[in-house]
């Protein structure tokens, strides 16, 4: 917060923010429900400490990096949930109530929530190899695998679906 | 094909978003905490239940026939029949005498997880007899102790709720394996730490240590998965293969078919697995699962056609164990 500026209230904070973070997590998670889940928490944890969090120059930023920070722990718990078998995969309605004909849609949808995130962190919130790292606990080398891999399979849908 | 950036716009805008009001979110946020109130008085209820249940059997009880607790809990002898009690009674040694350990133990949360130390020194020998092994999971806390004939006192336990710690190593003498295995002194494996009842003179080095396996489990598979291709292993990069060639191959203890690595060699190919995409899970303390052990570690992909990748420790008897997967 630059000197004389004045905080922006917890209300007014989450009113500009919440949409855009929903649809970031809705397009990684591939669920509305895991989607507002995290949202939830992320606010959550900003809210409990916002007298401290509040006098941050990049609140959008500290938002993000919350919320990337519990889909990590939650996408990682899922995984070895998933190995127990003992775990009920939340819906994945995101993707599913597009129409058919909406390629690009479908094209991102064949694409894992890692390879989601690594796209959605560097194309359409502008983070760099590094932060994105960072975000998603690993390194910049595998953001850009997975940014990569995540190209090529929406190029190759695409391709097949322009065929 | 169009830019990735616009396209993910374009897909975001589409998403139908369901209400999501700064009312709705106070009343989540309250009734989360409401629940959460709920719970931690239910769990505070049960403790004191069973901590009355507990001090009322050890009051009718001799503490000294071995762990308290529930019906999985309770140590087994493995040695050779012919080693009995004996020599040592409990009036010489006294379950009570607490050696040094209680006073020298630091902590183990506090011994890390996952991947050992670079340079670290495998625990010798290779293998080990196993003569007593002690394990349980009551009212929530998990644990594992396994004594060894060579001296080896090696241990896990729940350290708090959801952690466990790595395996911890410690070294007896020969009276001290022997107190154990006799029932002299019991192997408390609910305790804070397995042998705190030993005499000084049991211990030759009663230092917490991480145990570091001398071999590592690589796991490519299911278990009993009958659909996996045949070798796994050519799937991966060129690198790892190479790393992997010639490694002995095992099936551990849940039925995974897997290939035997030296420590150095698991950090060499997780290493490598990290730069073609993969990523290590369980090298964190947060990642630990009670209820399947410490000590394993999962390597997972996105790349299309490959498996998960289970890193898993062996004991010196041969036992294995992973993070639960």
């Amino acid at each position: 917060m630059h000197p004389g500026q004045e905080s922006p209230s917890f209300e007014v904070f989450f009113e500009d923010e919440k949409d855009r973070l929903l649809r970031v997590l809705s397009v990684i998670t591939g669920s509305r429900g895991e989607a507002e889940d995290l949202a939830q928490e992320a606010f959550t944890r900003m809210f409990e400490r916002w007298d401290e969090v509040g006098q941050m120059d990049d609140l959008a930023g500290y938002l993000h990096r919350t919320a990337m920070n519990l889909f990590r722990s939650q996408y990682r718990r899922a995984r070895v949930a998933l190995k127990r078998a003992a775990f009920s995969t939340p819906e994945r309605d995101v993707f599913e109530a597009v129409e058919e004909r909406d390629v690009a849609t479908q094209a991102l949808a064949q694409l894992t929530p890692r390879q989601r995130a690594a796209l959605v962190l560097t194309e359409a919130l502008g983070y760099s190899g590094e932060e994105t790292g960072r975000l998603l606990g690993i390194k910049p080398s595998t953001v850009w695998v997975l940014t990569h891999q995540a190209r090529s399979a929406l190029k190759a849908t695409l391709e097949a679906t322009d065929a | 094909m169009p830019e990735t950036g616009p396209l993910l716009e374009l897909v975001m805008e589409r998403v139908e978003l369901r209400p999501f009001t700064l009312e709705g979110f106070h009343d989540r946020r309250d009734r989360k905490r409401r629940n959460q109130r709920i719970s931690a008085g239910v769990v505070g209820i049960a403790v004191f239940v069973a901590l009355a249940l507990i001090l009322g059997t050890v009051g009718l009880s001799d503490r000294t026939q071995g762990p308290a607790g529930g019906a999985e809990t309770g140590p087994t002898t493995t040695g050779p029949a012919e080693t009995g009690p004996a020599e040592t009674g409990p009036a010489e040694t006294g379950p009570t005498v607490t050696g040094p350990v209680s006073g020298n133990t630091g902590d183990p949360s506090s011994l890390g997880f996952g991947l050992p130390p670079e340079g670290a020194t495998p625990s010798k020998p290779l293998r080990g007899e196993l003569v007593m092994k002690d394990s349980g999971s009551d009212l929530g806390s998990w644990y594992a102790v396994n004594l060894y004939a060579d001296g080896r006192l090696i241990w896990s336990r729940q350290i708090s709720p959801g952690i466990v710690s790595r395996w911890i190593e410690q070294r007896l003498t020969p009276e001290g394996v022997e107190l154990l295995r006799s029932g002299a002194v019991p192997l408390g494996g609910e305790f804070e730490n397995p042998g705190e009842q030993l005499p000084v003179s049991a211990w030759e080095d009663p230092e917490l240590r991480p145990y570091v396996p001398a071999r590592y489990g690589v796991c490519f598979e299911k278990p009993h998965d009958e659909n996996a291709p045949p070798s796994l292993a050519d799937l991966l990069p060129a690198e790892a293969q190479e790393l992997l060639r010639g490694a002995e191959h095992v099936v551990n203890t849940w039925g995974c078919r897997s290939l035997a690595v030296t420590p150095e060699d698991v950090r060499s190919l997780v290493e490598i697995l990290s730069d073609a995409g993969f990523e290590l899970i369980g090298d964190q303390r947060e990642e630990q699962p009670v209820d399947g052990g410490p000590g394993g570690m999962m390597m997972v992909t996105d790349l299309k056609g490959l498996p998960d990748i289970e890193l898993w420790t062996f004991l010196p008897d041969g036992a294995t164990y992973s993070v639960g997967f």
